[in-house]
């Protein structure tokens, strides 16, 4: 009998708008995502925040905004709930309902967002994680592969170039505080 | 010498971790990965082979050497490929220096310089909480399970198959993906989030967008 196909063990995670900035984080998933390491799905409703707070904000111009959401979503694409659906007591903020659509519809392993605190721990069999912690527990014990990759982004940067050591301290500044001091220079 | 794989049979269609698709390795005594030694045994008999796992970055001379391995010992033509890590994967890793030991009833034997070094690679990415999908080249998979493989909605597969050309076929009412068109799919996917997402590093770098955060304000975290 011909062997047939394994699933795919990957876990799907939903980023959360907060994760989407600044570029550093952002990089860190979309680039690991690429990588296979899980699947990741960004919410349409995500993106579109993340442009309308970049140009409130003034971080960048308008104009830019819009590009950084259309290149963003060339990556991955983004991903609507089907039909709205109730947050329930998944969480108090209404603005954050629509990731709570999200989870309800596509079940992801995980809900990724730096605001674990206005979730419930577990929305249906959905984890809510930091990205710190799930990077963390994605990496535990495999520190080499995570560095490797980190590697891998820094070099990505050419204008201007970034070494290691300096996106690593970009990390560190973002909550991601775990990884070695002892990285060498790109 | 003609061997038939069996090793594997128990494991398909399920979600496999490295743990828990090691545990069912083991409890076959097919495998004890962390002592790196791989019995292979002849036809007629169940055949534990061949377990191998690559990088989740796939190099392709890899690929192409395990293609020829394993032609070399199943006389067809295989595909091994590892999707990428498993969340939560702690394992050990294989120590520098390992080597592996191939025995047939009890007897070494010497494998193809190219697949030892594959077979060790895999070990220790193993080891780093890769996983692995084996299956034969010319297996015909299901738009659902290429949906899963991909990494996307049923919908979206479609799409994308239309897209880029991919050849369906089709059984009785049903449509089938050839897993080795799957795979050409999932490298110009792969091509295609490279550059977009070179596009916007691009336009990041170009807006100043990496030098915002030094103070770790971020205008998306509630206060």
């Amino acid at each position: 009998m011909a062997p047939t196909l394994l699933s795919k063990a990957s876990p799907t995670i939903i980023l959360d708008t907060n994760l989407l900035f600044p570029a550093s984080t952002r990089d860190l998933f979309v680039h690991l995502a690429i990588g296979g390491f899980f699947r990741l799905l960004i919410p349409k409703v995500a993106l579109e925040e993340l442009r309308r707070t970049l140009q409130a904000s003034g971080v960048i111009s308008e104009e830019n905004a819009k590009l950084i959401e259309q290149k963003l979503e060339a990556v991955f694409g983004s991903v609507r709930a089907p039909s709205w659906q109730e947050a329930g007591s998944y969480t108090p903020d209404q603005n954050d309902r629509f990731l709570v659509e999200c989870v309800r519809s596509f079940r992801p392993e995980f809900l990724v967002t730096r605001n674990t605190k206005d979730f419930a721990p577990l929305i249906l069999d959905t984890r809510v994680i930091s990205g710190t912690a799930f990077l963390k527990d994605l990496f535990s014990d495999n520190q080499e592969t995570f560095m490797r990759e980190i590697s891998a982004i820094a070099s990505r940067y050419q204008n201007p170039k970034v070494s290691v050591q300096r996106y690593i301290a970009a990390l560190k500044v973002q909550g991601v505080d775990w990884l070695e001091q002892d990285s060498s220079e790109n | 010498m003609a061997t038939t794989w069996t090793a594997f049979q128990p494991s398909l269609g399920m979600k496999a971790s490295p743990k828990k698709f090691g545990k069912e390795l083991s409890a076959m005594g097919s495998i004890s990965r962390w002592s790196a030694r791989f019995y292979l045994t002849p036809t007629a008999t169940v055949v534990s082979w061949p377990l191998l796992l690559l990088g989740h970055y796939r190099p392709m001379f890899s690929i192409l050497a395990i293609f020829d391995s394993c032609d070399y010992y199943l006389g067809m033509s295989t595909s091994i490929v590892v999707q990428g890590s498993s969340a939560l994967a702690k394992e050990r890793p294989v120590a520098p220096g390992s080597q592996l030991r191939i025995e047939v009833d009890g007897n070494p034997q010497k494998l193809p310089e190219n697949l030892e070094r594959l077979l060790l690679q895999a070990l220790a990415d193993y080891a780093a909480g890769q996983t692995l999908t084996l299956t034969s080249d010319s297996a015909l998979v299901t738009t659902q399970q290429a949906a899963d493989f991909i990494g996307v909605s049923r919908p979206t597969l479609i799409k994308l198959l239309v897209e880029h050309q991919t050849p369906l076929l089709t059984t009785g009412k049903h449509r089938r993906i050839r897993f080795s068109d799957l795979l050409v799919l999932e490298d110009q996917l792969r091509d295609q989030r490279e550059v977009a997402f070179k596009e916007l590093i691009d336009v990041s770098e170009s807006a100043g967008l990496y030098g915002l955060t030094d103070d770790g304000s971020n205008p998306l975290v509630k206060g």
